[in-house]
């Protein structure tokens, strides 16, 4: 039996992408770009 | 400072600090005070938890970090989007599901009391040493700037907090929170065009990016594995990661600043939101103290920053020597000055052999310069041992009191005081929380009115607040504010990432199992810290964060089921 009170949170749909995934991955992308911007700004005044 | 200038600080605090009260007048029950009310939107979240991390030292520390050290600091971060996806898929959800006030309180649904109880307790001890150091910072510029007694000003800067964290309890801090961090952010941007239009004329910020560059200023990323070295891509990757899975999932001051949120979507936003802008923001912050750094090149900075250690060699019978050394600094100040400008002249050109001169010009003028002002730290140890030489928290306090705008530097103090005053509150609330429902109220005085444990919560807030003014007293014996912060945190937060862990991750793993692990993890922990102290050998402190939460997962599991399989296998191989 389940209980009624509990519902399953991630059944939340995000304001914005579609999905949680998907906010999820952009987070993790841009992260990545930012890394690389950095890598090469380094580069470019080394 | 002018009058202006006071009026601006003065006037910016205690707007922000009326408009929480007047927000949170209605808080009259426990769950408004520690939980409030549960209506936040994810912009008051995301911004409520930057400014929780962003403490004073953030501020004052880090543009130093950057002058003397270069932007390498920015790894330190890299780890935090990565925490925050983990977080907002693994343990908001429980967290909501759950409906607690605290993170602890999960782990007795889980285990049981002991390792609720534990696992606040070490959250109580580092929380409240690094309470005493974030209220510790902003009262070693003020007292350096009016004359005052540091006590005095730690006292001052403490009981402000206090009170409007005491009356409005979490909920204030977070409205407060909110125009806080659009003071501070505000103020950095201001900073860091002010710091670009005082460079002298003819040399734009491309120019000072070059000179930055040449010295090895701009180095984000660095690739090189050392366990020895403090800030490079692997530590912040996988230290860094575990460091901010531990701060922003299992830290009271944190966890209570989500679990205010209006919902579950609202919460994982305002974490998402710092996944994306903290790397940025506190870029921004590095990149300010690099132009602070650019800006003396060109400009002559004090032979050393600490204006209180100066003070105490001028009162010295090695007085006159430093005359002579300030003399010969402002000399050589000259020469970095014209070998700046000859190098921004040479990097203009396509003249390799030029520019490489040009830089080994520049180079030798700052060797020289730090040289000189080595010998007035001497002079400083000298005058008194335990003097503490390190001066680059002063830097950027040195650069907003002599060369911003009025105006400017009563907005900048304001950033530095609403920085110090966020993080401090967002503190006091946790550990008052903390105190109130893992301890006093489940173990110590059970079954009592509602408004017991109001007016309980209100004194215990008072009594963390004394807590951290003693700390703050203390404080002095950290040679760098924002590393002490971490290292008091990278001691603890390992370990109860690792409870943690097993909660969420090992179900088969029980109460005594996790407790013994995690107990003799904390023992390794600091035994492995103790023997780095002493220099029997080196270990980045970030690696604590991994070596605690591994080694409390690996324990908690060996106790649990792994004893049995090993003593199985020696039993075969036998």
């Amino acid at each position: 039996m389940s209980d009624p009170e509990v519902t399953n949170p991630n059944d939340e749909t995000p304001p914005i992408l579609g999905s949680w995934k998907n906010i999820y991955t952009v987070v993790l992308v841009l992260h990545v770009v930012l890394i690389i911007l950095f890598y090469l700004f380094s580069n470019a005044y080394a | 400072m002018s009058t202006i200038d006071w009026l601006v600080m003065t006037g910016t605090l205690a707007t922000i600090v009326i408009y929480g009260v007047l927000k949170t007048r209605s808080v009259d029950n426990v769950k408004s005070y520690l939980l409030g009310d549960r209506d936040l939107k994810w912009w008051t979240i995301g911004l409520s938890v930057m400014a929780t991390q962003a403490s004073a030292i953030t501020f004052l520390s880090t543009p130093g970090q950057a002058y003397n050290s270069g932007l390498g600091f920015a790894q330190f971060y890299f780890g935090l989007p990565i925490a925050m996806v983990i977080l907002c898929v693994f343990v908001l959800p429980i967290y909501y599901r759950l409906e607690v006030y605290t993170a602890y309180e999960y782990l007795e649904s889980r285990f049981d009391v002991r390792v609720r109880t534990m696992t606040a307790l070490l959250f109580l001890i580092q929380r409240g040493l690094a309470a005493g150091i974030t209220i510790y910072a902003p009262a070693i510029i003020l007292s350096s700037i009016l004359g005052w007694s540091l006590g005095l000003t730690i006292f001052l800067i403490g009981i402000v907090v206090i009170f409007y964290t005491v009356m409005g309890g979490t909920k204030a801090v977070s409205v407060t929170q909110r125009q806080q961090m659009i003071v501070i952010l505000l103020g950095m941007v201001a900073a860091g065009v002010v710091v670009v239009s005082k460079l002298p004329e003819g040399v734009g910020m491309g120019d000072a990016l070059n000179v930055a560059g040449s010295l090895g200023k701009l180095e984000v990323i660095d690739f090189k594995f050392d366990l020895n070295d403090r800030y490079n891509l692997w530590s912040a990757m996988l230290g860094g990661t575990f460091l901010f899975l531990s701060y922003f999932g299992t830290d009271q001051s944190q966890v209570q600043r989500y679990l205010s949120g209006k919902s579950l979507t609202e919460s994982r936003l305002g974490l998402l939101f710092n996944g994306i802008f903290k790397v940025p923001m506190q870029f921004l912050v590095l990149f300010v103290g690099i132009m602070v750094f650019v800006f003396f090149l060109f400009a002559a900075p004090p032979v050393h920053f600490n204006t209180a250690n100066l003070e105490k060699v001028r009162q010295s019978e090695y007085a006159t020597e430093l005359v002579g050394l300030e003399e010969e600094y402002k000399e050589l100040s000259a020469t970095t000055s014209a070998a700046s400008t000859a190098l921004v002249e040479a990097l203009r050109t396509d003249d390799m052999a030029r520019s490489s001169q040009a830089k080994a010009a520049l180079s030798a003028a700052v060797a020289n310069r730090d040289e000189v002002a080595e010998k007035v730290d001497a002079l400083i140890k000298n005058v008194d041992a335990e003097a503490i030489t390190e001066d680059r928290d002063y830097v950027f306090i040195t650069f907003i009191i002599n060369y911003l705008p009025i105006g400017l530097v009563g907005l900048l103090l304001a950033v530095i005081f609403s920085a110090a005053m966020s993080s401090t509150s967002s503190e006091l609330n946790a550990l008052a929380t903390t105190t109130l429902v893992d301890i006093y109220r489940r173990s110590l005085v059970k079954n009592k009115t509602d408004a017991h444990y109001f007016k309980a919560s209100k004194a215990l807030t008072i009594m963390w607040g004394c807590v951290a003014l003693g700390f703050a007293a203390v404080a002095n014996l950290f040679d760098n504010l924002i590393q002490a912060v971490n290292i008091i945190g990278s001691l603890f937060y390992g370990v109860i990432l690792g409870v943690f862990v097993v909660a969420f991750f090992f179900k088969k793993i029980g109460s005594k199992s996790v407790l013994s692990g995690a107990l003799i993890a904390e023992a390794f922990v600091m035994l492995t810290f103790v023997a780095t102290y002493l220099e029997m050998f080196n270990l980045a402190y970030l690696w604590l964060n991994l070596i605690g939460c591994v080694l409390t997962v690996v324990l908690a599991w060996f106790f649990s089921s792994g004893s049995k399989v090993v003593k199985r296998m020696i039993g075969v191989k036998g």
